[in-house]
């Protein structure tokens, strides 16, 4: 009898330490408050096969495309995101940019970069698209965590991948993003959320955005306003608006 | 044979003249980045912003 006393008080006590483990952790991530700020910029310089063909056919045009992709490379070293998490809630948006000072239109962020995003158990997306403002629920991610790892800063990250539905085909696109279990913030740069730590770095679509400057628990008061305004829609049937846009363009100009 | 300004969208709507090679650059240029048919469009629009008007 006194075994199995002694047996039982220890499985309760081996049962406690992941409980308390896990209610710190809980409860540590449900008080954690952040600011952070986010930097933009292009992977590495890789030819596709279709920019080789361009260059080899029309080397005139190849040079305009570069210059362009110069440009918007050029531009996103002065982009600047901030996301700020509170009570378990968390808003992404872009900074306000600086007038140019020949008022001439300024490249740089991309086309999902002006958008809010808030994070919640839901995930809302308040684009400008076509002259209309859309407010845009997106699907819950699924993600695949990998023992590889890297130090950002301070902190170990690990990677993780998620695969994402980008146009009304259903193509897919691979995202990677690292993250530090470090911090229990489960929320990162374009809303993409929902893994055990704070993303520090996230790589999408030949774009890379890094961690600048990270305030954890600050004293100031920390607003994640929820955008309400715009016209509804799922992400795929966003996806439809955008592919219907575009192929009544097509059709206008006889392409 | 060039916009006097404006975006895609309103030359589209409009029947002001523009670059028709220009046109054709900011098409290819927009939908050989890839990716959503937002992101095509808007990188068509940019492109025809900054280079054709």
């Amino acid at each position: 009898m006194p075994t199995t006393l002694f047996k039982t008080k220890t499985m309760n006590k081996l049962l406690l330490i992941p409980f308390i483990f896990f209610t710190f952790l809980n409860t540590n991530s449900q008080n954690f408050k952040g600011i952070i700020e986010y930097g933009k910029r292009s992977e590495e310089k890789v030819l596709t096969k279709e920019d080789i063909k361009r260059k080899k056919e029309n080397p005139e045009k190849h040079k305009r495309f570069q210059k362009m992709n110069s440009m918007y490379a050029e531009g996103e070293k002065k982009l600047i995101f901030k996301l700020k998490i509170d009570n378990n809630a968390s808003n992404f948006k872009m900074k306000p940019l600086l007038k140019s000072v020949n008022s001439k239109k300024q490249l740089g962020p991309g086309p999902y970069d002006r958008g809010i995003y808030f994070n919640k158990d839901f995930r809302i997306l308040q684009l400008n698209a076509f002259g209309e403002l859309f407010l845009i629920s997106k699907p819950k991610l699924i993600w695949k965590i990998y023992k590889e790892n890297k130090k950002i800063g301070n902190y170990v990250c690990l990677k993780a991948t998620t695969e994402i539905s980008i146009n009304s085909q259903g193509s897919k696109e691979l995202i990677t993003a690292w993250f530090t279990p470090k911090i229990p913030l489960s929320f990162g740069p374009l809303g993409y959320d929902g893994l055990p730590g704070l993303i520090l770095e996230l790589e999408i679509h030949k774009k890379i955005y890094f961690v600048k400057k990270l305030t954890l628990n600050p004293k100031e008061q920390i607003k994640t306003g929820m955008p309400t305004k715009g016209v509804k829609l799922t992400e795929k049937e966003f996806q439809k608006v955008s592919s219907g846009t575009l192929d009544k363009f097509r059709k206008n100009r006889g392409y | 044979m060039l916009a006097t300004g404006g975006t895609l969208m309103n030359a589209t709507n409009s029947s002001v003249p523009i670059r028709v090679d220009c046109f054709q650059d900011a098409w290819d240029y927009g939908t050989n980045l890839g990716g959503s048919e937002y992101a095509q469009w808007f990188y068509m629009n940019e492109y025809y912003e900054t280079n054709c008007v």
